[in-house]
């Protein structure tokens, strides 16, 4: 009984057929330029929105980033710098938490010293600063936001199904992601492949 | 296996022809019937592929095939309707509409006839697998009876497998019955998401495969040359006939080996070029056959359209290894699977990989023998039909 293997047998005979060949019929394979091929650009583009620096903002113009894209922007828009790192760590404290809500975190960074001194416009702001330092009083805050939230829970309901849509989005994109640079990677894995079997064969010519 | 299960096979045309889905469809009836499961055979009037598919060649009614009941039907009158469907297809890609999509299908060899004489018999409890997704009375047939006929669609990656009508089709399928693992990939791969379960866990039964040889059947072929490859099938440009032939020459060329290729089979016989190097014996006994595959060198078939291959394992039967393509999926699957076959991509692949077999002799008959071990471990009837069976007789 002899031991063999085709898929074995078949490499062996795809070196043997390149090597057949005269070394300038050998064809190099043309190598990508970019990682993402033209028509993944689209699909990876909407990931990055620039965020635009104005004079007056809304808030849906901060809340419909999220964590540290959303600090990044806010200290950007509103304090007109980039974010020091302990800043950054007590917001995103507050924020990843669920003490404070991203609009609450508007409030408190527009509002603060620096804030105050830079003085950004942002729509609606001062209704939204009554809310938050009103909740903020002990006790009285509290059946306070009680009573906001109950007649806000419509509302909240609506967002509830707007962020669980677009979590879904979101998982949904990153699997596109992963797939998309999973065929990238065995196209260069194919490429360097033929191209170290080419060498290999020019050095045996040589 | 119980007997109470009743079977009618659907197939457009039985009896004449022994194109690959005929074949099945052939031999899941005899099997069956040979094993005590009532087996009927629906059929149109229509003799073979090749002939005018909305002619009836024989009168409506029933007939004793290969010891089956077998009964024919009227084919529909809807000539026009395919060609218009058909000749955007070809020419007008861009003016295919949802109509012509359906009429691709149902406005080809169909007959209403036969889908309502099933009605009855459906009524009575017989289980009915129709076959192949190709022919418009195999949509007609499932989308007439929905949930109730289960299909054999012998899948090929080609333009009219990604239509609405299929997926439809599959939809109203009963049971799935693939011939190929590499065809479930692909069914999985386009209708997994909108099929579901059905698509996913349907079974892989393929295509029985054994030797049959009437003992007083003599060898009449003798001038056979004493190297040679062979091809086996029909003559045609859908089997990638002509790419043999000019590799074959190409092999020819380069080497200096006595090697010729030899054809057996019908088809179309001017593909041959008629020099010494090639050999066409056309139409060929059993004993003919089995003979010219034994002492063959390899099977080459380079057909990129297959959805299961029965001469593959017709060759390994015989032990003699196999040269397909390595863009036929599910050739080169089987081939791997086995152990028992070459996949060149181009034509210095192709060179090499008949040097290959003809100078290594000890692993050639290795692959032969591996060939063998895989159609016996997987292709028998009885391997076949059990796992219909099981399906089947699911309640």
């Amino acid at each position: 009984m002899v031991e063999l293997s085709v898929t074995e047998i078949m490499k062996k005979i795809k070196y043997e057929s390149e090597k057949q060949k005269d070394i300038s019929e050998i064809q190099i394979p043309p190598m990508t330029d970019d990682l993402f091929a033209e028509e993944y650009k689209d699909i990876i583009k909407h990931k990055n929105i620039i965020f635009e620096i104005k004079d007056t903002y809304e808030y849906s113009d901060f809340t419909k980033y999220h964590d540290i894209e959303f600090m990044t922007n806010l200290y950007k828009a509103i304090l007109k710098r980039e974010p020091d790192q302990q800043g950054m760590t007590h917001y995103l404290n507050l924020l990843r938490s669920g003490k404070k809500s991203k609009s609450e975190i508007i409030s408190i960074v527009r509002y603060s010293q620096e804030g105050k001194r830079i003085r950004v416009n942002i729509l609606g702001i001062n209704k939204r600063y009554i809310y938050t330092a009103l909740s903020s009083i002990p006790i009285f805050g509290y059946l306070f936001r009680l009573l906001v939230t109950f007649f806000r829970l419509p509302i909240l309901l609506q967002r509830l199904n707007s962020y669980e849509n677009y979590v879904i989005q979101e998982s949904k994109f990153n699997y596109e992601n992963c797939l998309l640079l999973e065929a990238e990677l065995n196209l260069k894995i194919k490429e360097l492949k033929k191209v170290k079997t080419i060498l290999k064969m020019i050095k045996d010519k040589i | 296996m119980k007997n109470q299960t009743k079977i009618i096979i659907v197939t457009p045309w039985f009896g004449e022809f022994a194109g690959g889905a005929e074949v099945l469809a052939k031999s899941l009836a005899i099997e069956f019937n040979h094993r005590g499961i009532k087996t009927l055979v629906f059929t149109t009037c229509c003799k073979s592929p090749y002939a005018d598919w909305w002619h009836n060649d024989f009168e409506e009614g029933e007939y004793n095939i290969y010891g089956l009941k077998t009964f024919r039907f009227y084919v529909n009158d809807t000539k026009e309707a395919y060609e218009d469907a058909l000749g955007h297809f070809i020419h007008h890609k861009d003016q295919m509409t949802e109509e012509r999509y359906r009429n691709f299908f149902v406005a080809g060899i169909n007959s209403d006839n036969l889908v309502k004489a099933l009605s009855a018999y459906i009524d009575d409890g017989f289980e009915v697998i129709a076959m192949p997704y190709y022919q418009g009375l195999t949509h007609s047939v499932v989308n007439a009876y929905p949930g109730k006929v289960s299909i054999t669609p012998c899948f090929h990656d080609e333009e009219p497998f990604y239509w609405k009508p299929v997926e439809a089709m599959l939809k109203n399928a009963k049971h799935i019955f693939y011939n190929a693992y590499e065809e479930k990939k692909l069914t999985i791969k386009n209708y997994g998401h909108a099929i579901g379960r059905k698509v996913v866990e349907a079974v892989i039964p393929g295509v029985g495969v054994e030797q049959v040889l009437n003992k007083n059947e003599i060898i009449t072929i003798t001038d056979t040359p004493q190297d040679y490859f062979i091809y086996m099938g029909r003559k045609e440009e859908g089997k990638n006939v002509s790419l043999l032939v000019k590799w074959f020459e190409k092999y020819k060329q380069k080497n200096s080996s006595n090697a010729k290729l030899v054809f057996i089979g019908g088809g179309d016989a001017s593909l041959i070029p008629e020099t010494n190097d090639f050999i066409d014996f056309s139409y060929v006994s059993e004993a003919d056959k089995q003979n010219l595959l034994k002492n063959a060198i390899a099977l080459i078939n380079l057909s990129e359209n297959e959805s299961f291959s029965i001469v593959l394992m017709e060759s390994w039967l015989c032990e003699t290894p196999v040269v397909v393509h390595a863009s036929c999926k599910v050739t080169k699957g089987h081939a791997i699977r086995a152990n028992a076959g070459l996949y060149p991509q181009d034509e210095d692949e192709f060179i090499e990989c008949l040097n290959y077999l003809h100078v290594n002799k000890n692993e050639a008959i290795q692959m032969g023998i591996n060939g063998l071990t895989y159609v016996k471990d997987n292709y028998t009837h009885d391997e076949v039909l059990e796992k219909y069976l099981t399906v089947l007789e699911q309640a």
